[in-house]
């Protein structure tokens, strides 16, 4: 543990656990090809930021009280040799470089090894086929040390414009604005309630532990899907929650209803057993839940657009 | 050994009726990757059910998107799995996979021959 490497690697675990506690899920640690204690630390370290930031951010602690916008996180704009002439100024706050530190400096050169590969192959791609605009997950290095993973728009500029032979690319990602909803958005008068401190009043949020319970009720649906699914109420007592917490937590956990989270695993089953085996589509519909196969061959098409048979 | 195939992240091929998949060195692993492993390993099981020995070991990273994938898509025709995990961050992915997969007897192993005894319970 003494050793400088190790020391350096806990900093680095200091660091995102650092920005974790602030509430900012989009950095990761650089992992070396170490398989050690630390390395395994460092693992979950990123696992749990990548899941912080999907999950808290999008899903599971969404506040249905507030407004979520899409804002623009990184913006450069590069040369037609792809050196950065300009960037916004979330590359400051995000990366930590000023501008001036990277004018002139190569695109490839915040980004990391995997990274710095797959733009050169993506800028490559751009450049011969002339696509106007692409997308690619990138991740950029920080002045700071730890590595910012995001999807990312190529827009390459046109002739016809001042800027031409030039490539813009940006980054967005989803914020809390500070105002809440609009009152159209708010269901039965139109108006916000109020609540005994003037704040609007919220729908009663699930506890963590609840939310366990739903988590498992989920994974329980999903080992049984073969199954006719039991009655709500007494699949939520089997779990220790009521049948209204059960309903409330399948929306905030996974955005849908039960009955439509057991469709959407019973298809994504029926989907891998139908496009990858020779199994008939008779016993497949057997072995996902549904009754008739002109059931499975109906929600299969309304969800992706093709019937079962039409990959056989 | 009968045909064996490689993709960018991992060979698989069937033994004794054993599917073999070895995970290849400092991979990361994202959904196309997990995606493709899954189609290669249908590929070999012809669609049965099958005991599956994975060598984990070589896995540097697994994002969740391939651990959402692997938890259901990667879980299905698979009747009991042995994970080779010899070391503290092969050891971290497998606990994360015991919680998020379907109910599919499995089991840690360090070394390949209790490994093999174990699946050997579920031929036929």
């Amino acid at each position: 543990m003494e050793r400088p490497e190790n020391k350096e690697r806990l900093k680095k675990i200091n660091q995102l656990l650092m920005e974790l506690a602030m509430g900012k899920f989009f950095k990761r640690i650089e992992r070396t090809d170490s398989k050690d204690e630390l390395e395994a630390i460092m693992a979950l370290a990123n696992l749990v930021a990548e899941d912080l930031n999907i999950n808290l951010s999008y899903r599971a602690h969404i506040d249905p009280d507030q407004s979520y916008s899409c804002t623009l996180q990184l913006f450069f704009v590069l040369n037609r040799l792809l050196k950065i002439e300009k960037t916004g100024s979330g590359v400051q706050k995000y990366l930590h470089f000023k501008e001036e530190e990277l004018l002139m400096t190569s695109f490839e050169s915040i980004l990391d090894p995997n990274s710095q590969k797959q733009w050169a192959k993506a800028a490559k791609e751009i450049a011969r086929t002339s696509r106007p605009e692409s997308t690619l997950w990138l991740t950029f290095r920080t002045n700071t040390g730890l590595l910012l993973p995001a999807f990312c728009s190529v827009i390459q500029l046109g002739v016809d414009t001042s800027l031409k032979g030039r490539y813009i690319i940006t980054t967005s990602h989803v914020i809390k604005t500070r105002h809440p909803v609009a009152a159209p958005f708010y269901e039965g008068s139109g108006q916000p309630k109020d609540g005994p401190k003037g704040r609007p009043m919220g729908r009663k949020r699930l506890y963590a532990p609840e939310k366990w319970k739903v988590r498992n009720t989920g994974k329980y649906i999903t080992d049984h899907m073969d199954r006719p699914l039991p009655k709500l109420k007494e699949l939520a007592h089997q779990f220790g929650i009521n049948e209204f917490k059960l309903k409330r937590g399948f929306k905030e956990l996974y955005g849908m209803t039960v009955f439509q989270y057991l469709k959407e695993q019973r298809l994504r089953k029926a989907h891998v057993l139908v496009k990858f085996t020779n199994i008939p589509i008779l016993t497949i519909t057997a072995m996902v839940g549904f009754k008739q196969p002109n059931h499975l061959s109906r929600e299969f098409k309304a969800k992706y657009g093709y019937r079962p048979t039409d990959l056989r | 050994m009968e045909k064996c195939i490689e993709n960018d992240v991992s060979y698989l091929w069937m033994e004794n009726d054993i599917l073999y998949i070895h995970y290849k060195d400092n991979v990361d692993i994202f959904y196309e990757g997990a995606r493709k492993v899954l189609e290669d390993r249908l590929l070999l099981q012809v669609g049965k059910a099958c005991p599956v020995f994975c060598d984990i070991r070589g896995i540097k990273h697994i994002d969740s998107g391939a651990r959402r994938f692997n938890a259901l898509e990667g879980s299905l025709l698979i009747k009991a799995l042995a994970l080779i995990c010899d070391t503290p961050l092969a050891r971290t992915f497998s606990n994360l996979y015991l919680y998020d997969k379907l109910k599919v007897p499995t089991d840690l192993f360090t070394e390949e021959t209790p490994a093999l005894e174990f699946l050997k319970r579920y031929i036929k």
